[in-house]
């Protein structure tokens, strides 16, 4: 189908004859215009012919005024006028006058050297006469004849008017302009000069104009009949041409060359144009004779409007050529218009599918970057991600996933089951629990709790969530995470641990207060008792050993408190060395001989920031302990002090610990040992190995608490039947020891007024008993108010007052503070057995001199006392 | 144009300090004009000049100013110019002092040469030629009486003898006040104008202004040299009339000292070869054109 915008054919024909037929009128037009110009322009070029020659004839009779003119002014000059007026003053020629027509003659000097037309003098000769036609002064140009003339010829008194005069020479003919002088209005002189006629038509009449023309121009005189040419002798061809005179001025002329009487200025029988003009003030005119061919042309006029028409004709012709060929251009030019459209629309496809490739080439890196950034997230999380297609064939794990199950990226490559990963036992579980949420569509599954299994078979607890992978409607994968409860089944076990001692403390807690009351009583009257006995009576051994027993309570009720951490701890910057040498004097009087006891101090003055009393505890359980795996047969303990440096790596190995410096102690025996099963347990509080009365079973399980408290590990190695070694590792502190004062062990009394008051009885009768023994006086209450009241009646008559913590109705602290209100420098001292409340470190803050805790023997209550006193 | 030398104030400044300096050289030289090898030796030529017609125009230039230079150009010496006054002209050239009396000559004493040369149209006569030497006649002259135009004196017919002619002029003079300047060649004394009944007076201007002093009617004649009417004839025509001639034919000429032979004899020299080459005629048509025409057989090399 062709183009809508193609003409249609006849369309195309009607407009192709309208536009010829306009072509040729057209034509037609300008071939007639054109002839009518033609024959116009011949007309303007002969009026041109006739105005140039009248220009030429008016440019010679302008020269020829101006040459009137300069002999007039000669005639009027000053030098002339000079010799007139020296003449007339009777001067004669001898002695004045001679000098005066020198001065005429340098001035006709400088006429005929200075006019000029371009570098040809005009003037051939100056004379001056007198009146009666004899020379005075006759210049002339160097070529000009020196003729002798009669100069009465030229006289013309008469006429005051410059006249010119036509006079034929040898060669040709001369023209003359003459003037008459007069002085006081009587003819003087006559002034006549030559004017050089060939130079004025050289330069004012000439018409040649290039080497071609030829124009032929010349001034001619006429003179009875005969003619008379002024120019040079070429041009007097003039003069033969026999009907000059029949030419009327100022219209042409035509003829042929016959008729210039076989004068050859062209081609021979050559058409000529003729015109003579006059020149006015001049007896002669000016003759032109010009080729015809030069003036109008060798074409006729006829002829270029033929050859327009011709050409016309041609163009015509061309035209229709060009119209056809311009149609058929046109035509592909559609076409190209068609095929640069298809190829613009390519082009804009190809931009579009540039940008479409540049846009999914964006987006691909996004999609590189998005997929690096999770997969490096991924890589990042400690838990294992995995994904998995419908095969149960693992299709992405992150580097936790290796880790934990201990597959090499190798593996995974080569094809990894996801089964692999579960534990024989747990893997129809799992995949079953897993497929029912897949298969009903969920999004995630819930979590399952299963055994994990190791490349290497080594199992761990776990935690599966899954999440299925949809394409449409189908399921064709799982993708989830996987955690390891290992630690967390660890704390579970520790949590369960914790509050099982959070327990056995809050029954500890429990009891102490009431427990140490007890105990106070006992150890006191014992000590009492002891005191009033003597030392060789069997009595006195029986008194001992319930003093033993009592101080054994005691103990174990620190214990209990301590482990379940009720206790109270003071942690102080302490040489672990130190401890372990007094721990040792203490071991080496307890145990048998047959053990050896090897103590290692590999680092001295190694600081702990501890407890002294738990150091010394722990150190003493840890040897017991080993005392008693060795015991029956010869043995060999070992404690070790060193200085240890954890790196990052071993602290990640190690329990509660982190990158730094250690505190090493090692109790290491060589008894029975230990399988690892009992290792597992030997930390739990109340397990022992130990016969029913001879081990509590907290001994470890204390250690363990004390040493985790000070934030540092406890570990065992062990074998059976090789014995066991324990290390502990306690924070290495940077700071100083203080010294430690000792203690006197001895009683110390005293003889001041003391106020004791405890809501036990039986505390109060010990305490006054024990008081007076050590020489105080003493006023005892079991009612906190009451002591109040009776410190209000009297509160200078007491020097100290004793105080229980726990009472009815007032506690020892609320007891404090009144007394202290009533007399802010009273020593007191606050007792406890046991309260949660109150620690020895608020009791000092309130103002309380002393903290004792029960049951205290009499020597430290007596040491206590003192202190409290003194430093009133 | 006179010389480029006069064309920028630094060229004026220039002449006019080496002519200074020349001019108090001139004063430490010898009492008396030098002669040729003097004049070689000091490298300076002096001439000794009046301003007067067109000899010397005191503008720079004049007919006796260019030949001056020229000679000066031939002797390969510096050109400088000593102006004087025509009473101490020739005392300045000979270097002596004088009194003359009538065609005698006193020498009265000397006095310091100013100059080597004195040019500017001096006519020969005869009690000159008693103290100076003389060269070949450069200019001829006559002297004419001049009357202003309305003068009842009218001009003498030629008769041709000029004594007659001369006779004719001195026989009208009679109680007729005649203007002439002591010392030069227009004295009424050398011409006996006082013995043949006329009323000399001397006149105290220059030459240059004696035509316009009758014109003024200062007085009703005065003596004019040749040089001197041909330059007033055309400055101021129809304003005053010749009378005659007063003098014979007389000749003008460079004065030397009479100890300077052999510079007078260079000149002479000199003087024929521009005669001979054109160059003089070159320099009367510059300042004098008329003078060849009206005395042709004085110059007949320049005539041919």
């Amino acid at each position: 189908m062709p183009p809508a915008h193609i003409y249609p054919q006849k369309r195309l024909n009607l407009t192709t004859v309208a536009v010829g037929c306009a072509l040729v009128c057209y034509i037609a037009v300008m071939l007639v215009s054109s002839y009518s110009s033609q024959m116009k322009l011949r007309e303007a070029t002969l009026e041109q012919l006739k105005q140039d020659a009248e220009k030429r004839a008016s440019a010679v009779s302008y020269f020829y005024s101006e040459r009137k003119n300069d002999v007039g002014e000669l005639a009027n000059n000053r030098t002339v006028t000079a010799y007139f007026e020296n003449q007339a003053l009777g001067m004669s020629m001898q002695y004045g006058l001679t000098a005066s027509l020198i001065g005429i003659a340098d001035t006709f000097e400088q006429v005929l050297t200075e006019k000029k037309l371009d570098s040809d003098r005009i003037y051939q000769r100056i004379v001056l006469t007198d009146p009666e036609g004899k020379v005075l002064v006759d210049r002339r140009s160097p070529l000009a004849p020196a003729t002798s003339l009669d100069w009465k010829q030229f006289l013309s008194p008469d006429n005051p008017a410059p006249v010119m005069l036509i006079r034929p020479g040898e060669e040709r003919v001369d023209v003359l302009i003459s003037v008459p002088c007069y002085f006081k209005g009587r003819f003087s002189g006559q002034i006549t000069a030559w004017v050089h006629s060939e130079t004025v038509c050289e330069h004012l009449v000439s018409t040649t104009k290039g080497p071609a023309s030829k124009r032929i121009a010349c001034i001619v005189a006429e003179r009875g009949g005969e003619f008379l040419p002024l120019n040079d002798p070429k041009d007097a061809y003039c003069s033969r041409i026999k009907d000059l005179s029949k030419l009327k001025a100022g219209e042409i002329h035509a003829f042929r060359q016959t008729a210039v009487d076989n004068y050859e200025v062209g081609e021979r029988n050559a058409e000529f144009l003729g015109i003579t003009t006059p020149i006015k003030g001049a007896p002669f005119f000016l003759v032109t004779f010009v080729p015809k061919a030069e003036v109008l042309g060798e074409t006729p006029p006829w002829m270029l409007p033929m050859g327009m028409g011709l050409l016309s004709l041609f163009i015509l012709g061309g035209l229709v050529i060009v119209w056809s060929i311009r149609m058929r251009n046109i035509v592909l030019h559609t076409r190209l218009e068609e095929a640069a459209r298809g190829k613009q629309e390519v082009e804009s496809r190809n931009e579009a599918l540039s940008k479409e490739i540049v846009e999914r080439r964006r987006i691909e890196e996004a999609l590189r970057e998005s997929e690096e950034r999770y997969r490096q997230l991924a890589d990042l999380l400690p838990q294992p991600i995995f994904e998995m297609d419908a095969n149960n064939r693992l299709t992405f794990v992150n580097r936790a996933a290796f880790k934990a199950f201990g597959y090499t990226p190798e593996d995974f490559l080569k094809g990894l089951d996801a089964r692999l990963l579960f534990s024989p036992e747990d893997q129809i579980r799992v995949i079953h629990g897993l497929c029912p949420s897949v298969r009903e569509g969920a999004r995630e599954t819930s979590a399952i709790e299963f055994s994990a299994r190791r490349k290497d078979g080594t199992r761990f607890p776990a935690l599966i969530y899954a999440s299925s992978i949809m394409q449409g409607d189908l399921v064709v994968g799982l993708r989830g995470t996987i955690m390891d409860l290992s630690e967390r089944k660890k704390m579970e076990t520790e949590l369960l641990r914790t509050q099982k001692l959070e327990s056995v403390g809050v029954l500890a807690g429990g009891i102490a207060h009431d427990f140490n009351n007890i105990l106070t009583a006992i150890i006191g009257y014992t000590e009492l008792a002891m005191r009033k006995t003597e030392n060789d009576v069997p009595v006195h051994g029986y008194i001992q050993e319930i003093l033993q027993a009592s101080l054994r309570a005691r103990d174990l009720v620190q214990q209990i408190l301590a482990f379940s951490r009720k206790g109270e701890t003071e942690l102080v910057p302490l040489e672990i060395d130190s401890v372990v040498k007094e721990a040792m004097k203490l071991i080496r009087a307890s145990l048998p001989t047959t053990i050896e006891i090897r103590q290692e101090i590999r680092r001295q003055h190694a600081v702990v920031r501890a407890d002294p009393t738990q150091i010394h505890q722990v150190i003493m359980n840890l040897c017991t302990n080993a005392a008693h795996a060795m015991s029956g047969r010869t043995g060999l303990l070992e404690v070790i002090v060193d200085r240890v440096i954890l790196n990052a790596e071993e602290a990640a190995g190690a329990e509660n610990l982190g990158q730094g410096a250690y505190v090493s102690l090692t109790v290491r025996d060589n008894g029975m040992g230990m399988d690892p099963e009992l290792q597992d347990r030997i930390f739990e509080p109340y397990f022992t190995t130990k016969a029913k009365g001879v081990g509590t079973g907290l001994g470890l399980s204390v250690v363990h608490g004390i040493i985790r408290a000070l934030g540092g590990a406890i570990s065992v190695e062990s074998e059976v039947g090789k014995g066991s070694t324990f290390q502990v590792l306690l924070p290495l502190a940077n700071a100083e020891v203080k010294a430690r004062s000792t203690a006197s062990i001895q009683a110390f009394r005293g003889s001041e007024h003391i106020l004791l008051v405890d809501d036990e009885q039986t505390i109060v009768e010990i305490g006054r008993e024990a008081l007076k023994h050590l020489g105080y006086h003493v006023a005892a209450n079991n009612s906190s108010v009451e002591a109040l009241q009776l410190f209000k009646d009297r509160p200078d008559d007491f020097d100290l007052v004793i105080t229980d913590m726990t009472m009815p109705n007032m506690t020892g602290e609320e007891l404090a503070r009144e007394l202290m209100r009533i007399r802010p420098n009273i020593p007191i001292i606050l007792c406890t057995g046991y309260n949660d409340m109150m620690t020895e470190k608020k009791a000092k803050e309130m103002g309380i001199r002393e903290y004792l805790a029960k049951p205290w023997v009499i020597q430290d209550l007596s040491s206590a006392i003192r202190r409290a006193l003194d430093q009133h | 144009m006179r010389t480029t030398q006069y064309n920028c104030f630094g060229g004026q400044v220039m002449m006019v300090a080496f002519t200074v300096f020349c001019f108090l050289a001139s004063l430490a030289g010898p009492a008396l004009g030098a002669d040729l090898p003097e004049v070689k030796a000091s490298g300076v030529l002096r001439h000794i000049g009046v301003p007067y017609a067109n000899f010397v125009t005191g503008g720079g230039d004049g007919l006796d100013v260019d030949l001056m230079k020229l000679f000066a150009k031939r002797l390969g010496v510096q050109y400088v110019y000593v102006e004087t006054s025509w009473p101490k002209v020739i005392e300045d050239i000979s270097g002596k002092t004088f009194h003359r009396v009538g065609e005698s000559i006193e020498i009265t004493g000397s006095t310091k040469a100013l100059g080597d040369i004195a040019a500017s149209g001096v006519t020969i006569l005869p009690w000159r030629e008693k103290i100076v030497d003389f060269s070949t006649p450069t200019f001829p002259n006559q002297v004419w009486l001049a009357a202003r135009s309305d003068s009842r004196l009218q001009p003498i017919t030629p008769s041709g003898d000029m004594l007659k002619d001369v006779e004719m002029v001195k026989s009208r003079l009679k109680d007729i006040t005649v203007l002439g300047i002591s010392g030069t060649c227009i004295d009424p004394k050398l011409y006996g104008i006082p013995e043949v009944g006329a009323i000399a007076r001397n006149f105290d201007g220059k030459l240059n202004e004696m035509v316009p002093a009758v014109i003024n009617g200062d007085a009703e004649t005065a003596l004019l040299d040749v040089p001197d009417i041909l330059i007033s004839m055309e400055k101021w025509p129809g304003r005053f009339k010749i009378i005659g001639p007063i003098s014979e034919m007389q000749n003008m000429g460079c004065a030397f000292s009479k100890e300077s032979p052999k510079l007078r004899e260079a000149f002479n020299s000199f003087f024929k070869e521009c005669l001979d080459n054109g160059v003089y005629a070159g320099l009367l048509n510059k300042y004098y054109p008329a003078i060849m025409q009206m005395y042709p057989d004085f110059f007949p090399q320049a005539n041919h």
